[in-house]
């Protein structure tokens, strides 16, 4: 039918509350997508989303509004794509702006919602935020407990030193 | 109001046990599991907030998504990274995708994909006082390219010994003419490879390239046709 985008659908957060978007939009989730073609009646029955609360829902939706109209992800290997680390488009680095919880947040929701170029982005933007820092910044960033005795951690950084100092 | 689970009972580790591997290491995944479960059953439930795993350890303890993010990370960044948690290191170790992405397993590309480090690891060796091998470097089975490189900290001079295929001697933009054309020491070349290093540095692994397979590759060839036999066969 032609005018399926101007279809809605109920999406219901893990903390229960009810989202009416465009089909077209909640469809770049391919975990709805199915849903909904296996539900057969889109806009009748909610459709869970049971581990993503609202604040992140809302926050997933405005990003698959904007890029409702991109071209189908391709299904080509995806080895290619990630070289370019800084390769984010603008708007999507604006959209990630976000505290260090929320884009975490997001990168759970797009793996659960299956919504690879989203999922995609999220992933980039925690790699520029990781690369060129030390281990040691990197812990620090991201509150991570070193879980080395002093005697691993000296193995492995004389085994890698070579690349330190860069 | 059932369980006070065993995590909340966990002792404030000061006491200096560092066998029990309860965790020194914030990113357990048992626990993470039980959370996301748990956390849909009772809703929205904020009673224990101890249990609440922050996003960025759910992220990080799913090897899938470590593994996507530090795919995107230059190589060196990738070697040193791996001192950060037992995490990192272990999903480096254990991802063939992350191990291509270092040049540390092969993979068969396109076209050859050069060893973005090689430039560096041949010609910019950390010197040391001692005279031992510094660097040798070789390129594995169908790369038919072995290649090494050691210093010699007495003279201050480090020599590169090549025996390398001429096609590939042609096309690799970060070897050195003038060093190539050099007469090959073979004696000294030998003696600097039998010369131990209390730690297994991580460069002697890596590979000079990627290849592009000459011969028939079956994986692309099974997956783009019916008939990947060769047509003689």
């Amino acid at each position: 039918m032609a005018s399926e985008g101007e279809q809605t659908v109920k999406l219901v957060s893990s903390d229960n509350v009810e989202i009416v978007t465009e089909r077209k939009v909640a469809e770049r989730s391919m975990l709805i997508k199915n849903m909904i073609e296996d539900l057969g009646a889109p806009g009748e029955e909610p459709i869970p989303i049971m581990n993503v609360s609202e604040a992140v829902l809302r926050k997933v939706l405005e990003w698959c509004t904007h890029h409702k109209n991109d071209p189908a992800p391709s299904q080509d290997d995806d080895a290619d794509s990630r070289k370019k680390t800084t390769d984010i488009e603008d708007w999507d680095q604006k959209f990630m702006q976000v505290d260090q919880e929320m884009l975490f947040e997001i990168i759970l929701a797009a793996n659960y919602m299956d919504i690879k170029a989203l999922l995609d982005v999220g992933c980039k933007t925690v790699a520029n935020m990781i690369k060129g820092k030390s281990p040691e910044e990197i812990r620090k960033t991201f509150n991570i407990q070193n879980d080395f005795t002093p005697e691993e951690e000296d193995q492995i950084r004389r085994e890698n030193e070579w690349a330190e100092d860069r | 109001m059932a369980s006070a689970p065993q995590s909340a009972a966990l002792p404030e580790s000061d006491t200096g046990s560092p066998d029990t591997s309860t965790s020194m290491c914030a990113l357990t995944p048992p626990a993470r599991l039980a959370t996301s479960e748990l956390t849909f059953d009772r809703a929205s439930t904020q009673a224990d907030g101890d249990d609440i795993i922050p996003a960025v350890d759910q992220v990080f303890s799913t090897t899938e998504l470590l593994e996507m993010i530090l795919l995107n990370l230059p190589l060196f960044d990738l070697f040193v990274l791996q001192r950060t948690c037992k995490t990192f290191r272990d999903t480096i170790h254990g991802s063939i995708k992350l191990k291509q992405h270092m040049f540390l397993a092969p993979k068969t590309t396109k076209t050859t994909e050069w060893n973005p480090l090689m430039g560096s690891l041949l010609f910019q060796p950390k010197h040391t006082s001692e005279d031992i091998l510094k660097g040798y470097l070789c390129a594995r089975d169908q790369n038919r390219v072995h290649l090494l490189e050691y210093t010699n900290g007495i003279s201050g001079k480090y020599t590169t010994f090549c025996e390398v295929r001429q096609d590939i001697r042609c096309c690799h933009p970060y070897i050195d003419q003038e060093k190539l054309d050099r007469p090959i020491d073979k004696s000294q070349a030998k003696r600097a490879l039998s010369v131990q290093s209390t730690v297994k540095e991580s460069w002697r692994d890596l590979m000079m390239a990627h290849t592009a397979s000459k011969s028939v590759d079956m994986t692309t060839t099974v997956a783009g046709r019916s008939n990947w036999l060769p047509s003689d066969a």
